[in-house]
């Protein structure tokens, strides 16, 4: 099959507004609504906790809409605009975010108009919070710490997430990679309305900060539009570590640890002894994907079908820290059995044991999805900001074009650099019945 | 004939969406919904055959009973073919497959940006190709067991399955849609292929396109591949409702798991007969604009229960509408459940006695114009839309009218006979340390 690899649907239009602020439009006239995220970028590790909590001390309310209230009935009355913190990592790097979702003007009855006003309202949520003696409320401040203790304390509640990052915490003891995007519960105590509000102003005036807006209006337009967002930006821009170097593995090593449930979670890191930038990277891409990255990859097809070992299992990589991580649910009797089945197909893709159409398969497979995610302007947005903090090229077609030339013997070439690291286990504690009847 | 009657045309101004549908000679209902310039194509197979289908006669022959969990089982079955599952195929086409059981219906379906139609050609025919042995099914008993055990440690999943145990008696609504290891330990060939032949008939079933492709051809391909195999007359299948009283069975169901944040859901019941389509779809969002008006963001409880910690950005609020019974499920994490609970009662109380602003109600219409731009964007969402409420027999672009025509004495009354303090039900998960 012929590919064709330009943009179908466009890319990002980049400009400087502020120092170390960044636009990024893109022209979307498919949609109903506009997108916006706007993004400040620090070190993963000290201080990620209190910045977590200034994006929830801006949504609890600002200078014109003073409560959580207030900011949500405005919110309603510009057409049910959606706006949200989150927090992320890409790599060493913590993202902190507001991300905003409204009609687009042309798709509102009669006459009526909400970009301007939604930008106006998202830049005085983020520059004009209610603050008392220029400090976020002492009350705000504690509601926010208890809300986000449980957040940390919640994590748990997801099993296989937890997994996996009990594993990566094991595996890159003394790695940037390690720390969580949520913090400690530790950092909390640190927090007052003082330090929380130092790091809301360090994020809005130092920090590098990224807009992403997809929309159905004119980039040069919008850009004005949007330009005050960066208001107040300091020429001190905060400079970042420089890029951790990626490590191999020493002997393999196994951590069990228990808790009351009924299955457990088998995760597998291994270094991939490459990353972004690195000629193999898209080959190790490739050799993820035969392995556990699709439904018709190995660990799928044989772990799951074929021995029925697991209800779920796949495998990703992170091209960042130079990780794979395997992951499966499975009874915790069958662990072992598992984890021997998991370096079986490792091995069958070491030694290039799969087939031509398996091959084939994951290299159209990941053609589609970068496609796809042309389509969603969260996903584009994604992809750009992390692919800027990465190293990575940010042109999604340049990325397709890369996959396509991989070769099967790159794929060998590449998995022949997975070292095995560290096996984690979380397995149900035994002798203890963990489904006590609901009463 | 390819097909029967003339075709349908439903569509909406302000979404800006249409969709054309038609009827197959074989009896299904297909669809299609043309996204310009999406580079994404979505298809799915639908069958009116969900977990809460337990019970049913054909023909006015005896009555056959279903164990719990059948039909997520026999969604699990239909990707196994004689050589290999369905979703290699779907891997050669570069399309990512998958496929869901509802409370009311199951659903397949493939997306992709290349080859729609040879993948479209798999849906249709992998779904009405069952096979199932003796070997496959009990292999698959293993794996649904470890699904269903994955769910046990779910505590999320937990707390919502333990509501609708406090709500419902005897309604199969409030059994888990995966059923248990025992009930789904009986299921055989033989009992999948009778489920199959009964509800997988083209009549029973939607096939629905939201894709970048022209009409026409989608029509003729589809009118094609449903002509391939005849299943034969439509059963006529008659699905046997389970009555269930008022009033919750439990006012409270507990749960002891280890989890990081206890977890809370609270909720009312409602029975109702003799509605269909378009006032079933009232009746929906008539009690969501409610509940948004009472526990959403902006109305007058939810700061104040999270300033005192009760609760945290996870709250939620929704309803859930079958054709014979619906429910509300409010919740979320609380550092405090009782407490949360025992102040809900309370406040609820209150906002009956005070009743809802009108300018509240038009907040909500405005915003929910918004979500549904929002949600309209996702070729999802319009397939998910479409399938439920063409199951409950109305039409997905109604809601937009409907939102207009809802008046503040619609809203107040469903405050005053839903929300009853003394008959909500309410489910809680606390950790054992």
């Amino acid at each position: 099959m012929t590919r064709s690899f330009s943009s179908e649907v466009g890319g990002f239009d980049t400009r400087e507004s502020a120092p170390g602020a960044t636009l990024h439009i893109r022209r979307e006239p498919r949609r109903k609504t506009s997108s916006l995220r706007v993004s400040w970028i620090s070190d993963l590790g000290d201080g990620a906790a209190l910045r977590c909590l200034a994006p929830a001390c801006l949504l609890r309310g600002s200078a014109s809409h003073p409560s959580l209230r207030e900011i949500s009935r405005r919110s309603e009355e510009l057409w049910g605009l959606v706006l949200s913190a989150s927090v992320d990592r890409a790599g060493q790097r913590h993202i902190i975010s507001l991300r905003a979702e409204f009609p687009e003007d042309s798709r509102l009855p009669g006459d009526a108009k909400v970009l301007d006003d939604a930008v106006d309202f998202i830049r005085e949520v983020i520059h004009q919070p209610l603050l008392s003696d220029g400090l976020f409320c002492s009350q705000t401040v504690s509601t926010e710490v208890a809300q986000h203790r449980r957040t940390i304390e919640g994590r748990f509640d997801d099993k296989r997430s937890w997994a996996m990052q009990r594993c990566v915490e094991e595996t890159c003891s003394d790695e940037p990679w390690r720390f969580h995007e949520y913090g400690t519960i530790d950092e909390l105590e640190l927090a007052t309305p003082q330090s929380v509000t130092t790091a809301w102003r360090q994020s809005i005036e130092n920090n590098p900060m990224y807009i992403h807006f997809s929309g159905e209006v004119d980039p040069d337009e919008v850009a004005a539009v949007l330009l005050p967002l960066t208001t107040g930006r300091d020429r001190d821009v905060t400079a970042l570590a420089p890029r951790h170097p990626r490590r191999g593995a020493g002997q393999l090593r196994e951590v069990e640890e228990q808790f009351e449930g009924n299955q457990a979670n088998l995760v597998i890191s291994l270094r991939t002894n490459t990353g972004h930038g690195d000629p193999l990277h898209e080959a190790m891409m490739i050799a993820n994907g035969v392995l556990g990255g699709f439904s018709h990859s190995r660990l799928f097809t044989q772990v799951r079908e074929k021995q029925s070992l697991c209800y779920s299992i796949n495998s990703h990589i992170d091209g960042s820290a130079g990780l794979m991580l395997v992951s499966a649910g499975i009874d915790g009797d069958t662990a072992s059995r598992t984890r021997e089945s998991i370096f079986e197909q490792i091995d069958v893709v070491k030694k290039g044991g799969f087939t031509d159409e398996e091959f084939q398969m994951t290299i159209d497979s990941w053609d589609s999805r970068l496609r796809m995610a042309t389509d969603s302007p969260a996903a584009m947005a994604e992809f750009d900001l992390v692919s800027r903090l990465v190293g990575r090229d940010p042109d999604i077609d340049q990325l397709r074009q890369r996959v396509a030339q991989v070769t099967r013997e790159a794929v060998v070439e590449a998995a022949g650099l997975l070292q095995p690291d560290l096996v984690y286990l979380l397995s149900p504690r035994q002798g203890e019945d963990p489904d006590e009847e609901a009463s | 004939m390819t097909w029967i009657g003339q075709e349908k045309i439903l569509e909406n101004q302000t979404l800006g969406e249409r969709v054309v549908e038609r009827t197959h000679a074989s009896g299904a209902t297909v669809a299609f919904c043309r996204k310009p310039g999406y580079l994404r194509r979505y298809a799915c197979f639908a069958t009116h055959f969900g977990s809460v289908d337990n019970r049913y006669r054909i023909g006015g022959g005896p009555e056959q009973e279903l164990p719990d969990g059948i039909a997520h089982f026999l969604e699990h079955k239909m990707f196994e073919g004689p050589e290999e599952d369905a979703f290699m195929q779907f891997s050669r086409l570069g399309a990512s497959a998958n496929a869901f059981t509802s409370f009311v219906g199951t659903t397949y379906l493939f997306s992709c940006v290349d080859q729609f139609f040879p993948c479209l050609e798999h849906l249709v025919r992998f779904v009405q190709q069952p096979h199932f042995t003796d070997e496959n099914v009990e292999k698959e008993k293993g794996i649904i067991g470890q699904e269903i055990r994955m769910y046990a440690d779910n505590p999320g999943w937990r707390v919502y399955f333990n509501l609708l145990g406090g709500l419902y008696r005897d309604h199969p609504v409030a059994k888990d849609i995966a059923g248990t290891e025992q009930t789904i330990a009986g299921i055989s060939p033989e009992i999948l292929d009778r489920c199959w032949s009964a509800f997988y008939h083209p009549s029973n079933m939607i096939l629905l396109a939201v894709a970048d492709e022209d009409e026409d051809s989608y029509f003729e391909h589809a009118g094609r591949l449903l002509a391939e195999t005849d299943l034969g007359p439509a059963p006529e299948i008659e699905k046997i409702l389970t009555p269930e009283s008022t009033g919750p069975a439990q006012a409270e169901v507990r749960q002891q798991m280890q989890v990081g944040r206890s977890k809370v859901l609270f909720g009312w019941k409602d029975i109702h007969s003799g509605l269909f389509g378009r006032e079933l779809m009232r009746k929906e969002l008539v009690t969501e604009l409610m509940l948004e008006c009472v526990f959403g963001q902006s109305g007058p409880l939810f700061e104040q229960l999270y300033v005192r910690e009760l609760i945290d950005d996870s709250f939620g609020t929704s309803y859930q509408i079958h054709s014979d019974v619906g429910h509300s499920v409010s919740g979320g994490d609380s550092a405090d459940p009782d407490q949360l609970i025992s102040t809900i009662r309370d406040q609820v109380g209150q906002i009956r006695s005070c009743g809802i602003d009108p300018a509240d109600i038009e907040r909500q219409r405005r915003s929910a114009i918004g979500y549904l731009l929002r949600a309209f964007n996702s070729l999802e969402h319009i397939a998910s839309s479409y399938c439920g409420t063409r199951f409950l027999g109305a039409d997905p672009f109604e809601v937009v009218d409907l939102l207009s025509e809802i008046s503040h004495e619609e809203v107040e009354t469903r405050l005053q006979e839903h929300l009853i303090p003394e008959q909500m039900s309410c489910s809680i998960i606390t950790s054992r340390s």
